[in-house]
């Protein structure tokens, strides 16, 4: 069975109060700056195996998160720390070749496999050109060490001259991850690995993850919006609403007791394939949409949605406390011990 | 080759192909022969005949090793590696399938090696003093029907006949050799315009798409502006300030050979007075005349204004390309700026670049008629299919209707036309399936 | 007891240059008044082209279209013109569009597009249609929808674009409601609250649906039929709660195995379905899960089973020869 791996003893992935803003420029109406606040105040950990889920409905920030920790949008404050063999960089302070560096430890799978692959190039050169650019190995080698990932992922090594267009989507996803694979790097960012594909096939794709981190003692910080995919793969799964993380949890934890209103409600709203269960279970129906992420906003970000609301709620920002061992959670509804100590 | 006319076990691979060989030797003869009959003697028609015959056969035989050859993945040997279709392959499998393109490519291709022949032919042939070295008899193939520049006073006006096959003009010149002369310098005007557009649209389009931001919106702006000015009006500006120069220059030219005659008779005093007598100005033009002889101002004038549109073509898919997600993978792998231009996105550029340069030449083409027939551009001896044309409208007149002036040229110039652009149309349903595969 | 619509052996293919694909190929369809069909199926399984298709949307050449028969509301819709199928369309059977964000005109106000099809079928005024239209924003429970009828498109957000999509459904009072992937561009929290809108206009209204969807969740919660779709054929129907608690076709029985669900136990493997979706150009002979079939037998690669009931429940039926009760070819 799944052991839950200490979080504190081997982080490999530390991110501390990250934010990442995007200027929207003036809003014509009252002339002021208009700021997305995409990631605004992330901290967690990610222990070496571990799978981390991140969940949230679209728009919430999460894969501007994966995209900030891997540099390819800019952070506005916060840290970043990547630990190997005892070693720590600052990912965050990284620039120009120093950053590439970083880049070989830490990769990411992105959500299309139709749009992340260059359509006019091969599969060969597309897993080839990781090693090309860090330089690693002759050319023969490099064709070894292609067809080597190719046969990892479950492609056949003939196809190593095909384009992306003559591949089916789940083939597709298997290339994308074979390129993030080819530096050989300890952590994994999935931003949506398998929502793109078709229900039959995504097993497959999640089952290769599962087998690569058996194998490589990879860490994933998997990001989804699909509750159920999660749940299966994550050790911890964090929810995150409107730039913010509400509740984090290990995923025993988190599907059986949910504590904040929104983790409650989202969990509620995803419909079970049993059509018993599914009509009697109890719902919880939020009203209203998300509001935008650029509208300013002091209390807690939720409250306009939330059936349990308090006065409280619209003034104070709740902010992540330690609820019991592996379970946090940002709601006043559940006051910390610290707090009222 | 799904499509071949043959069956199967007649397919073999290119180095096992009984007919590979003998259709690279016929053609290495063909070429020989026509080399040969070109430049050599005072040939006949029969001669002629004779390498039109062996292209023939050439291209035949080259067609049936072509239908008849296997494919290299499906040959004898089995091979480790399976081929995969690039969308280059791709799209060159739509583009065939393209019957009006395919066609026009032929047609196309046909006009333009005509005019190159005649143009390799003529000088292949030197000229001394206003006289072809060679000295060709008046009825032979070469003086009648390539020869552009051999004039004939008994036989001006001529309509078309077999000995003149497009009829001859004012001064007796063969109107095919001159209609074939004319089309070399108008696909040369319209090759070169579109690559000067070409190099001048895609690197400012480029910068300015994928600098982005402040860079971006000044180097567009400059673009919007010169879009508001009349594109012609800048042409015929250009074109009038050299045409100026020229005349300056000729003057300067003049006095020159005058200094050359006194330094050849002695008299140092007189050449010196004359040296006096050239202004810097008359040398400037002088220089730039030598430096930009008319053709390549014609190029560059043509070149300079068409390049805007080509311009905002490239900076629109810089932009979608940049926010692509294969790009941020790149960047994700660690690829530097560089890497991602030239391996990312300029790969998936070239396929609008493409298609937009074959509309491109027939625009440029017919601005370069245009301007040739209201006398700017090209000029005597040197012709194109504009400045014919417009030869051919002075000789119209209703009692004597010389058609053949303005029809020969007008028509070569709009089947070309017609041609390029269905070849751009082609491409461009070739290059962008849309909804054919993501 | 008449159907409300009856499809008998629809048949849409398409030419295409690699072959004729054949992506609706010999389905039946009944729907009751009042009834909530499910079509359920991966991406290319035809579902899509099959509720186009019942619309009449689908532009007859190049598509190829053969049925026996197309009945709905007792008229044969099979070889109808299409100014007959402008009379149907919109009025007593509607359709709601996947994509909430593309199929509303931006130039036009919500208002506007929801009185459309009451002038073009009921022949409204212009304010009888907008009083209407005001009710019907009510009724899908958008907010202050007098005000809101003025806005346009841009100003809702995705879930509210899809209340409106329904309104407009809804207007002209229809028999059958076809919902293509209704919510599948949505969050799970909007999700949520669209399909409750639309199981309440079920029980209010009657009006019957049909709806396609690739969410086996979804489908569980709505509706009272299940077809599942395999390759532009049906390869299994029966009522949801036989469907799921009994599946009997192997490719039903794999996809409720592969969907991870939130009731199950975390940790521990996915159960795929192995291979690739099929190619619709060039289907085996047999049966065209064979491929990926984990009960199949030689028979299958030979002949496509048809769809014929179930041994012991006469209710359902699945087009498969292997007899999951006891599959003697078992692997």
């Amino acid at each position: 069975m799944k052991s839950i791996i200490s979080t504190s003893a081997f982080p490999v992935l530390q991110v501390d109060s990250l934010r990442v803003l995007f200027d929207q420029g003036r809003d014509r109406a009252t002339g002021k700056r208009r700021i997305l606040r995409a990631v605004d105040g992330i901290s967690f950990e990610l222990g070496k195996g571990e799978t981390l889920g991140i969940v949230g409905e679209s728009g919430c920030g999460k894969s501007t998160l994966a995209r900030a920790i891997l540099r390819l949008v800019p952070i506005a404050s916060g840290s970043v720390t990547l630990s190997l063999d005892g070693k720590s960089t600052r990912v965050d302070q990284q620039e120009g070749s120093s950053l590439r560096g970083i880049r070989r430890h830490l990769q990411m799978v992105f959500q299309d496999p139709y749009a992340s692959l260059n359509p006019r190039m091969t599969v060969g050169d597309i897993l080839a050109e990781p090693l090309i650019i860090f330089n690693i190995g002759s050319r023969k080698d490099r064709m070894g060490m292609v067809q080597d990932l190719m046969k990892e992922v479950g492609l056949d090594p003939k196809h190593v001259l095909r384009y992306p267009h003559e591949f089916s989507g789940g083939q597709r996803q298997r290339i994308g991850i074979a390129r993030a694979l080819a530096l050989n790097p300890q952590v994994l960012l999935c931003d949506e690995p398998v929502s793109a594909l078709d229900v039959s096939v995504r097993s497959q794709v999640l089952n290769l993850l599962l087998d690569l981190q058996e194998r490589r003692g990879l860490s994933y910080l998997f990001i989804a919006h699909d509750l159920a995919v999660v749940k299966r793969i994550s050790h911890r799964v964090g929810v995150m609403y409107l730039g913010k993380m509400v509740e984090l949890a290990s995923s025993d934890d988190l599907y059986a007791h949910p504590q904040h209103p929104y983790t409650q409600a989202l969990l509620s709203a995803i419909p079970v394939p049993d059509p018993e269960i599914e009509r009697s279970r109890e719902r919880i129906i939020l009203s209203g949409d998300l509001p935008s992420p650029s509208d300013e906003c002091v209390g807690c970000a939720f409250a306009s949605r939330c059936r349990q609301v308090m006065a409280r709620c619209r003034e104070v920002m709740p902010i992540l406390e330690r609820k019991d061992a592996d379970h946090q959670v940002a709601c006043h509804l559940y006051p910390s011990e610290s707090i009222q100590a | 080759m799904s499509s071949s006319p043959f069956p199967a076990r007649f397919r073999r691979p290119w180095n096992e192909h009984p007919l590979s060989l003998p259709a690279n030797v016929l053609w290495v003869f063909t070429v020989l022969l026509a080399t040969g009959v070109g430049l050599l003697s005072d040939f006949s028609i029969l001669a002629w005949l004779a390498v039109v015959g062996m292209t023939i056969a050439a291209t035949g035989v080259t067609w049936v090793v072509r239908s008849t050859l296997d494919s290299p993945n499906v040959s004898s040997k089995p091979s480790d590696v399976m081929k995969g279709t690039s969308l280059w392959k791709d799209a060159l499998r739509r583009w065939r399938r393209h019957q009006m393109a395919t066609a026009s490519s032929v047609v196309l291709l046909t006009i333009a090696l005509a005019c190159a022949s005649q143009h390799a032919l003529i000088h292949l042939v030197p000229i001394a003093m206003n006289q072809r070295t060679i000295d060709f008899a008046p009825d032979s193939f070469f003086s009648l029907h390539i020869d552009h520049t051999r004039t004939h006073e008994g036989h001006t006006y001529q309509p078309p006949s077999s000995r003149h096959w497009f009829g001859t003009d004012s001064l007796g010149r063969d109107l095919f050799a001159r209609t074939l002369f004319g089309g070399g310098i108008s696909f040369l005007v319209g090759l070169v315009g579109t690559l000067v557009s070409v190099a001048i649209g895609v690197s400012w389009g480029a910068t300015a798409g994928y600098a982005g931001g402040r860079i971006d919106t000044w180097m567009m702006r400059a673009v919007d502006i010169l879009y508001g000015l009349p594109f012609l009006f800048l042409v015929i500006l250009i074109m009038t300030l050299v045409n100026g120069l020229g005349t300056i220059a000729s003057k300067a030219e003049q006095r020159y050979a005058e200094i050359e005659m006194n330094r050849a008779q002695g008299d140092l005093a007189q050449v010196a007075a004359l040296e006096e007598k050239i202004t810097a100005e008359e040398r400037t033009a002088l220089w730039m005349t030598r430096l930009f002889p008319p053709i390549v101002v014609v190029f560059i004038a043509i070149g300079l204004v068409s390049w805007l549109t080509m311009a905002r073509i490239t900076r629109g898919q810089v932009l979608s390309l940049r926010e692509r997600e294969f790009v941020t993978a790149a960047r994700a792998i660690g690829a530097g700026p560089l890497r991602i231009i030239f391996l990312h996105i300029v790969p998936n550029l070239l396929g609008p670049v493409i298609v937009y340069s074959t509309l491109t030449i027939p625009e440029i083409m017919l601005s370069e008629a245009f301007l040739s027939f209201i006398g700017l551009g090209i000029s005597e001896p040197s012709c194109s299919w504009g400045t014919l044309a417009s030869e051919g409208l002075a000789g119209i007149n209703v009692i004597k209707p010389r058609w053949w002036l303005m029809f020969y040229p007008a028509a070569a110039l709009s089947i070309s036309l017609f041609c390029l652009n269905f070849i751009g149309d082609g491409l461009r349903d070739a290059l962008d399936p849309k909804g054919d595969r993501r | 007891m008449t159907a409300l619509l009856d499809v008998v052996n629809l048949r849409t293919s398409f030419p295409t240059p690699s072959g004729l694909v054949r992506a609706v190929d010999g389905v039946n369809l009944k729907v009751e008044p009042g009834g909530s069909v499910g079509i359920v199926g991966e991406s290319g399984s035809g579902k899509s082209v099959l509720s186009l298709t019942i619309m009449g949307l689908v532009a007859c050449p190049p598509a190829i279209i053969t049925a026996d028969k197309i009945e709905f509301e007792g008229r044969d819709l099979s070889h109808a013109s299409q100014a007959q199928w402008r009379g149907v369309r919109g009025n007593r059977l509607a359709m709601i569009f996947q994509d909430p964000m593309t199929s509303l005109n931006p130039f036009l106000t919500v208002g506007d597009q929801l009185a459309e099809p009451l002038i073009v079928h009921r022949q409204a005024s212009a304010a009888d249609a907008r009083n209407k239209a005001k009710e019907l924003l009510q009724r899908v429970g958008i907010p202050a929808a007098s005000e809101r009828l003025d806005a346009y498109p841009h100003q809702f957000s995705g879930g509210m674009r899809q209340r409106v999509m329904i309104a407009m459904a809804m207007a002209c009072e229809p028999a059958l409601i076809i919902a293509d992937e209704p919510t599948t561009a949505l969050d799970v929290t909007v999700q949520a609250q669209i399909l409750d809108l639309m199981r309440e206009i079920r029980e209010s209204a009657g009006t019957a649906f049909v709806l396609i969807t690739h969410d086996m969740g979804v489908a569980a919660g709505f509706c009272d039929e299940i077809n599942v779709m395999y390759a532009g054929r049906v390869v299994e129907r029966g009522s949801t709660r036989s469907i799921f608690r009994d599946p009997r076709h192997p490719y039903t029985k794999a996809l409720l195995e592969s969907v991870p669900r939130l009731d199950d136990p975390p940790g521990g493997r996915f159960l795929p379905i192995p291979g690739q979706p099929p190619d619709l150009t060039s289907l085996p002979v047999g049966c065209s899960y064979a491929p990926r079939c984990r009960w199949v037998q030689p028979g299958c690669l030979e002949t496509a089973p048809t769809l014929v009931p179930v041994e012991n429940d006469p209710a359902r039926t699945k087009a498969c020869f292997v007899d999951m009760a006891d599959p003697k070819g078992q692997v």
